[in-house]
């Protein structure tokens, strides 16, 4: 509350206005990443509301506003402090949602690169989210670096799904990504979560994959443990007639195995009994 | 010349024990020397004492030590009646108690016709009835359970929406109010006392997407927006369950006090990995005086979604965040120390079961 109350107090200032007439004032983007580079070194950050209500103007900022605000947020996206970093991503993950993005965005992509190799996973993961969630579309460039990243032992955190997620849905048709994401999820050092959390970001009805799609028919082997082989289910559904088709024998298998989880089972049997016929074959 | 000797009695495992008889064949003498009644001594209930939850019920027995062979023995063939000095506490049933109410009370089991006593040479062995008494309690039990879940219909999330017509569409995800849903869970049932945990039970929630033209009322989600299509970016456009396998729970005991650990991390299953709802809950619940137990909660978790903790279906701690905004969630969800929300309550009184 200190921390909005001198940023608020700012504004005012550069205004003119009485700290009183001020309370109703939000301070803009730039403004804001100014005050936090300015006090990242007292320990004094804002908090959720805070932050939120100035990000919540984003959409309707021109893109001057966000123009102005982009190197005072990539030398917070350098920080030494990760939260100023996360601070930083997160106003970009705002700025995504505008169908502008990409073009505002493009000065700050090689600092978000950069961040593929930063020490907290969380960071790496959601730099990439925010590279691949620009709209239209992120500079084709980022994609051999994503696919470089996969073979990376950073891709062994929550940063290597989140590199699937932004590949599947930007060029799964490559054959260099098709073959990156299948090197990677034959990694055995995958934990349960990151393997269903990249399962979870293959599910997607325009993975014509079929590299990747084999991939994802090998998770429903017994060895692998329920949550993934739900996932995995999960993810031919999602695909669609295609992916059940390439799986449907594995699927069968999983359907009549009498010592397999109900629940398992039961996934099975709808992913095999759902054609889902309102959508186009390929 | 003849000679008999005679048991004193026989039982299911006392009788006269192997002793000697000594006889002179020549003068007809016989010394009785050591034959010996062996009954039983030392007689206890069992468990040691007896503990049962509330609604809940323990096999009992009474055990005995055989005089002769030393041998502990189950002594319930001679049980003729089992009693509760305090019935509202804990009822009895043959080789069961049943918890009624949290207190403490003594369990009467009456053994009939037994031999019970020190060895006795050489004397007849005589059929008793006593009583064997033990200490019995109940004690409370408590199910725990941690949840966090979004307080409204529906909201934004990051990822990268989709495109419909031409139009570009951000999801929207469906939200717990009024569903009875929950993002993630943790329960498990600890008895301090007992220093027990079990069921342990950790879930997520399936996560529903939504794209153009939902919410179909104007307002909220609802039937009218399951057209049961897929990732078509129209109505419902997708669901998936996110992964469990990080949630942890871990109990410490100390007298008459239980602490249950609960943490984890989970995110959107159906947008990029990076964001995630995090918990670490440390739940102190205290016995100390059995029949008003209390608990408080020791938080530390993420400003979105809503948190709560509830013990014996009472809430001793709710949560929730002040907004329900695409900026206020993706700030809170992202990780920035300043954001988490951490403290202690002030211990409340809980249900005892």
């Amino acid at each position: 509350m200190k921390w909005f109350a001198s940023a608020t107090f700012l504004t005012a200032t550069l205004l003119g206005l009485q700290p009183a007439a001020s309370q109703q004032i939000t301070i803009t983007l730039n403004q804001f990443f100014k005050q936090l580079l300015a006090t990242s070194d007292h320990g004094s950050l804002p908090t959720a509301l805070e932050s939120a209500r100035v990000f919540d103007q984003i959409p309707s900022s021109s893109p001057r506003a966000i123009t102005e605000a982009l190197p005072d947020i990539d030398r917070a996206l350098r920080h030494d402090n990760p939260d100023i970093r996360k601070y930083a991503i997160v106003a970009l993950i705002c700025i995504d949602q505008r169908s502008d993005s990409a073009d505002l965005l493009l000065p700050v992509v090689p600092s978000l690169l950069r961040r593929l190799d930063d020490p907290d996973p969380q960071i790496t993961a959601q730099a990439v989210s925010a590279i691949g969630s620009m709209k239209p579309k992120p500079p084709s460039y980022i994609i051999p670096v994503f696919v470089q990243f996969l073979s990376t032992k950073n891709a062994k955190t929550l940063a290597g799904p989140a590199v699937v997620f932004a590949l599947v849905r930007l060029a799964s048709d490559q054959a260099a990504v098709g073959q990156a994401i299948a090197r990677f999820m034959q990694e055995n050092d995958l934990n349960v979560e990151l393997r269903v959390d990249t399962l979870n970001a293959l599910a997607l009805r325009s993975m014509h994959n079929d590299q990747i799609i084999q991939q994802i028919i090998q998770k429903l082997a017994p060895s692998e443990s329920l949550e993934v082989r739900l996932a995995a289910i999960n993810a031919l559904e999602s695909i669609g007639p295609h992916a059940v088709q390439m799986g449907r024998e594995q699927l069968a298998e999983v359907a009549q195995n009498n010592e397999e989880s109900p629940q398992v089972r039961n996934a099975a049997k709808h992913a095999l009994s759902n054609p889902r016929k309102n959508e186009i074959m390929y | 010349m003849a000679h008999s000797s005679r048991f004193c009695l026989s039982g299911e495992h006392s009788s006269l024990y192997e002793g000697k008889l000594v006889t002179d064949k020549t003068y007809g003498h016989a010394t009785y020397g050591c034959m010996t009644c062996c009954g039983y001594r030392a007689a206890l209930l069992e468990p040691d004492p007896v503990v049962v939850l509330i609604d809940g019920d323990d096999d009992i027995w009474v055990e005995a030590l055989e005089n002769c062979g030393g041998l502990e023995l189950n002594v319930d063939a001679y049980a003729a009646t089992w009693t509760s000095q305090d019935p509202s506490i804990i009822s009895m049933q043959p080789e069961l108690a049943q918890g009624v109410s949290v207190g403490s009370t003594t369990l009467d089991i009456g053994l009939d016709n037994i031999i019970y006593g020190p060895v006795r040479d050489g004397q007849t062995c005589p059929l008793m009835n006593i009583t064997v008494p033990g200490p019995g309690s109940v004690v409370p039990t408590f199910n725990l359970a941690y949840s966090a879940y979004i307080p409204v219909d529906h909201v934004q999330s990051t990822g990268l929406g989709c495109s419909y017509n031409g139009n570009f569409v951000s999801y929207i995800y469906m939200g717990d109010a009024n569903r009875g849903t929950y993002r993630t869970t943790e329960f498990i049932q600890i008895t301090p006392d007992t220093q027990e945990a079990t069921g342990f039970s950790p879930g997520t929630g399936q996560t529903r997407q939504y794209g153009y033209g939902s919410p179909a009322n104007g307002q909220t989600l609802s039937s009218l927006d399951e057209d049961k299509v897929p990732n078509d970016c129209y109505l419902w456009n997708a669901a998936a369950t996110a992964s469990a396998s990080n949630f942890t729970h871990q109990e410490t005991y100390s007298t008459s006090q239980g602490q249950e650990l609960f943490t984890g991390s989970a995110s959107n299953p159906l947008a990029p990995p990076g964001f995630a709802i995090n918990w670490n809950m440390r739940t102190v619940l205290d016995t100390t005086n059995p029949n008003a137990p209390t608990a408080y909660v020791n938080y530390n978790h993420t400003c979105y979604p809503a948190h709560q903790v509830v013990v014996n279906g009472k809430t001793i701690y709710s949560y929730t965040p002040a907004d329900n905004t695409f900026s206020y969630i993706t700030t809170c969800l992202s990780g920035i120390s300043s954001t988490k929300i951490t403290g202690q309550t002030s211990p409340v009184s809980v249900p005892t079961h």
